[in-house]
């Protein structure tokens, strides 16, 4: 028997024990054969690639089915299954859609946590304020001692003397709102504040010669020497925050635009039995222009592609059929969203979508949250239901699918 | 509660396709599941283009549910099947004839540069288009269909040994065919 042979029965699972240890032997000293037994390997990985990626279409699929009057794949012949079982099933399906959703929110809660910082490394705050540049407001809040009642005032110091004191270590960091009266005393030097956030100041803490915008808000440092720094830039402020604090210092917040761009993931109902009809870039992702109506009402138009499952039935020369298809869709709609639960660096909202495509309206409703890690930006995770309406003949069906949504919001 | 017609035997099957027609359609549908990947795979290998391939693919399994009896209690269902592909594909082929030319695929073959496993399996499938029709389809239904010998020799009216033959001279052939090639995919000397 030649080599070649040897090898061909080899790969093909019928060598001989007595001829594998005669082809083990001649393999160990004949270097073409070794090369012709790596080229056979070769070639049966290649065959077996080439078949497992042979399939046919769903449009043959549904061809045979539709010629033979037989109801198709999917519909038939499905093995019985309890409830958990179809809901494992179902979970395993999209399990590379799961993990990598949780992946991009760990990833973002990662990146979240680095940004704040919440273990503090109070040298940077330090650092931070000896940074702080001429342009940056610094008051000092003396000590209550020095008052005839329990809260301590605040009052303009020099630059020179905000960085001496800021030589002591920060003890603690306090961000307060200021919720301003805008009423002008008789004396014109002085600005009321009504209230702070923080229980241990009152009403009649006094602010002076500070711009008014900057009264809002403010992040302040209390060292060891109980002396109070404020800061103009509140250092992760909520953008809602920055954006009434930076207004007069840059006019492009005043346009009080938000471009979102967001990817998906979806479970259709009934269960998608066909795959999808194509694969366009971007296919689930969107992209929306939000106008700002007011902190916490957006409004704007909503464009992106996006998958319909559609099942339905109809006739064709008095036969019926059953049609199964997956398509994309350019989908286009008005989007209203509703912030509320604000928080310092988070915010719930709820979102609503009007709109349609080639195929016919949807209607669309989310909730997430938004992360808010800087003034400029912000991560949206959330939950959406979409229900799209069509029509087949005279009969109307409904696509609709849950899914989840993420992606970034940059505000402009 | 529906009915799990996985663990039925293709026999079975056949003798539920002569029965209601719920039952008949469901046991199709196993029966397609089982074999549509190979019999595509038949087709498309054997006539070349997948337009082709898809036509007799269909036709196949029309053939098949039309043709097939209750009776047929010792049928096996993907000889059958192939079987039927074969003879759609040879009447295809003698009417039409496949004008793939020798010299346009060495074309193809030469624009190929640095080679990968995906380039390995494009110049694999067009080295079974340059096969010999008489070594081609039985290493098809060795490579494609995971058929034994003895059920390649029933197919195309042979012998096992000569099937078997026809098998090892088909690799032998494609591996001649692809060793300038091979050299160059995976940067050998």
């Amino acid at each position: 028997m030649k080599y070649s042979e040897l090898i061909n029965d080899f790969v093909d699972g019928k060598l001989n024990s007595a001829d594998e240890d005669k082809l083990f032997s001649m393999l160990s000293t004949d270097q073409d054969m070794r090369y012709e037994l790596r080229d056979s390997i070769r070639l049966e990985r290649a065959f077996s690639n080439d078949a497992g990626s042979i399939a046919p279409s769903a449009a043959a699929t549904v061809g045979v089915f539709g010629k033979l009057g037989v109801t198709p794949p999917g519909t038939a012949g499905m093995p019985p299954a309890s409830g958990w079982k179809k809901f494992t099933a179902g979970m395993g399906k999209y399990s590379n859609a799961i993990i990598s959703s949780a992946i991009s929110s760990v990833a973002t809660a990662v990146i979240i946590l680095a940004l704040l910082n919440p273990w503090g490394d109070k040298g940077n705050i330090q650092n931070d304020l000896q940074k702080s540049d001429a342009n940056h407001a610094a008051v000092a809040l003396s000590d209550s001692s020095d008052q005839n009642n329990d809260f301590p005032t605040v009052k303009s110091v020099t630059e020179e003397e905000m960085v001496v004191k800021n030589e002591k270590p920060v003890k603690e960091r306090i961000v307060y709102r200021y919720i301003e009266k805008n009423q002008s005393t008789k004396d014109n030097n002085e600005t009321s504040t009504s209230k702070m956030n923080n229980d241990e100041f009152s009403s009649n803490n006094e602010i002076r010669q500070m711009p008014e915008h900057q009264l809002k808000y403010a992040v302040a440092d209390l060292n060891n020497e109980n002396k109070l720094y404020y800061k103009e830039r509140p250092v992760f402020a909520g953008k809602d925050e920055y954006r009434n604090l930076s207004a007069e210092a840059d006019p492009w917040h005043e346009l009080g635009l938000t471009a979102e761009v967001t990817a998906n993931q979806y479970w259709s109902f009934p269960k998608a039995s066909v795959g999808y009809s194509s694969t366009p870039l971007f296919n689930n992702t969107s992209i929306a222009l939000m106008y700002k109506m007011d902190d916490d009402l957006s409004a704007g138009i909503d464009l992106r592609q996006e998958y319909f499952y559609q099942e339905y039935e109809g006739f064709e020369n008095g036969t019926k059929f059953r049609y199964m298809q997956h398509p994309n869709y350019l989908s286009c709609g008005l989007t209203a969203k509703l912030r509320f639960m604000d928080f310092d660096y988070i915010n719930s909202f709820a979102q609503v979508y009007v709109g349609g495509n080639q195929a016919g309206p949807i209607g669309r409703l989310m909730y997430g949250l938004e992360i808010n890690p800087s003034h400029n930006y912000s991560f949206i995770l959330g939950i959406e239901g979409s229900l799209m309406v069509y029509h087949h003949g005279d009969q109307y069906f409904y696509s609709p699918k849950i899914g989840m949504h993420y992606g970034i919001a940059f505000d402009f | 509660m529906a009915e799990d017609f996985r663990k039925y035997e293709d026999h079975e099957l056949v003798q539920m396709m002569d029965g209601g027609k719920r039952r008949s359609d469901a046991a199709f549908t196993e029966i397609y599941d089982r074999y549509a990947s190979s019999v595509f795979a038949y087709c498309l290998k054997v006539l070349g283009g997948k337009d082709q391939a898809e036509d007799i693919f269909q036709e196949t399994f029309i053939q098949f549910y039309n043709k097939v009896k209750a009776d047929h209690k010792n049928l096996s269902v993907r000889g059958f099947l192939i079987t039927i592909a074969r003879n759609l594909c040879l009447n295809y082929k003698r009417d039409k004839k496949n004008n793939v030319r020798i010299e346009e695929i060495e074309f193809l073959f030469k624009t190929y540069q640095g080679y990968e496993e995906k380039e390995m399996l494009e110049l694999v499938r067009m080295a079974i288009e340059l096969l010999d029709e008489k070594y081609k389809e039985p290493l098809i239904l060795r490579v494609y269909n995971g058929l034994s010998y003895d059920d390649i020799a029933a197919i195309c009216k042979t012998s096992s040994v000569n099937a078997r033959t026809m098998v090892f001279r088909a690799k032998q052939q494609i591996k001649k065919t692809l060793k300038p090639y091979l050299k160059d995919i995976y940067k050998e000397k």
